[in-house]
């Protein structure tokens, strides 16, 4: 049955929520840019003001270390990873092996802005509705000449959102049933992998077809009149967003 | 003399990988009417099903909606058809109950307040008005096929077909369904409905056909066919089997 996962679209009542999807997007790529030159003071501080809007959110971080496992042992392997390749100070861990101190601190480093990347998109995905992010992606694309279809470039965005949270929600279902038949006791992670990959991309090819055909038999076509096409909703909360992501990426970059 | 919304002229529709699909399939559909399309696993019920509103075409033969041929009118057939399908998870399209049920209708091109009014109604007529801003996967599975029912409904459908409908769900689950469809019906919809099961239904459906490996095999009125459901894998309902009359399920 349909789970709905940290990252799917729920309202709450938060200014977060009802924020102009164009305000969200620039915050958004303002902040990432700064972090790409944050360092562990302003990963902090960023962090800091990102958990306060994932507790205003109700969102639940327990939730979301578990839904995002994979992710953190992605990050764990990325700071083992430049302990082993960075040079510097030696530090042994086991016999003969040694790993780096500047290499730890730097994959560190790393890890900590992509996890504050991650929590950016979560908390985009969790508050924006695809529909509303058609429009933003078609606002952002009005003045740029050279694209014909930006309607279709919407429509395959707004698309590729909806369905991220059907593949979340495939993988957890799938990994549970193997779960439950001892696929832990294998030791070998390709094996592993396949036997995860295997159905899952063909129960999400197949879901896919199936809502596909389901938004067929409701009239579904890519140029479907919009509703409220132009109307972006301003909620009076933009300016906060906006100078608190100044001031942010300020300190980052200047700082 | 009623009028035939659906006529279907000697269709079939074989799948080249597997060979198997419908084989020339006769029938009408008259306004009004309660129909059980009754037949055992893979025997082509959503074959059938998806060639009412255009979602596959027949290889040979024809379907006519109120006169009009559905593989040239398929966006008519589609708002004329609403359909609900087996599997209650893959058809949601929109991530809020209410953007869900608006779906339809804003494909159609009407005006914002027409989308509100018609969508609130259909809410409200189903009992789900309650849970409009709600994520859709959070839902019960009945209430997952109500809202399915209100998201044709807000097209405006003449006939509403609904494939396996009562696949898992619980008792309080069937009923309500149960009671909205003859809602529906009652309300002037045409209601053609596909189980395996059809202990559920049969006291209220006006006509029953039975597919049997891609063929009609029978279309009658249910009362005349009881007897003989069980040489195409269906099973008789109880009653019957006790020679009584068949009653109001609940
Ligand atoms: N896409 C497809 N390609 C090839 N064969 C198919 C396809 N879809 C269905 N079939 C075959 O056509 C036959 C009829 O399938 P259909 O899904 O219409 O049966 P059904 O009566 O709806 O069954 P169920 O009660 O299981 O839903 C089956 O034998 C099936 O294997
Ligand atoms: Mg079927």
């Amino acid at each position: 049955m349909g789970r709905v996962t940290q990252f799917s679209y729920r309202k709450e009542d938060f200014a977060l929520f009802q924020l102009d999807v164009r305000c969200k997007i620039i915050c958004i790529c303002s902040l990432s840019v700064a972090i790409t030159k944050a360092d562990f003071l302003h990963l902090f501080v960023i962090s800091a003001a990102l958990l306060w809007l994932i507790y205003r959110s109700n969102l639940k971080i327990l939730i979301i270390v578990k839904e995002l496992k994979y992710f953190f042992f992605m990050l764990f392997f990325i700071v083992i990873v430049r302990g082993f390749t960075t040079s510097g100070e030696p530090i042994s861990i086991y016999k003969e092996i040694y790993i780096t101190k500047e290499g730890i601190i730097d994959g560190a480093k790393i890890s900590w802005r992509f996890l504050s990347i991650m929590f950016m998109g979560l908390l985009f995905s969790c508050s924006t509705q695809s529909a509303s992010l058609k429009n933003a992606v078609m606002w952002f694309l009005k003045p740029i000449p050279f694209i014909p279809e930006k309607k279709r470039v919407g429509v395959m965005v707004s698309l590729f959102v909806r369905f991220l949270p059907l593949i979340m929600d495939k993988a957890s279902e799938v990994s549970d049933a193997q779960k439950s038949r001892c696929s832990h006791l294998q030791k070998n992670p390709i094996k592993r992998i396949k036997n995860i990959a295997t159905p899952l991309l063909q129960k999400v090819f197949h879901s896919a077809d199936k809502l596909i055909i389901a938004m067929e038999s409701r009239c579904y076509n890519a140029n479907r009149p919009e509703v409220n096409e132009h109307h972006f909703l301003r909620s009076g909360y933009e300016e906060y967003f906006y100078v608190g992501t100044a001031l942010l990426a300020f300190f980052t970059i200047f700082i | 003399m009623r009028q035939n919304i659906i006529e279907i002229k000697d269709i079939s529709h074989i799948y080249s990988t597997t060979g198997r699909g419908l084989k020339n399939i006769s029938f009408s559909v008259e306004s009004g009417e309660f129909i059980i399309v009754a037949g055992k696993n893979g025997s082509g019920k959503s074959t059938l099903f998806r060639h009412l509103n255009g979602l596959l075409s027949p290889t040979s033969g024809k379907i006519l909606i109120h006169g009009k041929d559905v593989s040239s009118n398929i966006r008519y057939a589609r708002q004329v058809v609403g359909m609900i399908f087996q599997d209650a998870d893959c058809q949601i399209v929109g991530q809020t109950v209410f953007e869900d049920a608006a779906f339809g209708p804003e494909n159609l091109g009407l005006s914002f307040e027409e989308v509100n009014k018609r969508t609130t109604k259909a809410l409200a007529e189903l009992g789900l008005i309650h849970l409009k801003d709600q994520n859709p996967a959070t839902l019960s599975g009945g209430e997952k096929r109500r809202l399915a029912i209100a998201g044709v409904l807000t097209m405006r459908p003449d006939v509403v077909v609904l494939d396996e409908p009562f696949a898992n769900l619980d008792y309080a689950g069937t009923s309500e369904l149960l009671s909205a469809i003859l809602w529906l019906n009652k309300a002037g919809h045409t209601i053609i409905l596909s189980t395996h099961d059809i202990e559920k239904c049969i006291f209220w459906a006006s006509r029953m056909l039975i597919i049997h490996e891609g063929r009609l095999v029978a279309d009658d009125k249910p009362q005349y066919l009881l007897k003989d459901v069980e040489k195409f894998g269906i099973r008789e309902p109880c009653a019957s089997k006790l020679g009584m009359n068949i009653m109001a399920w609940r």
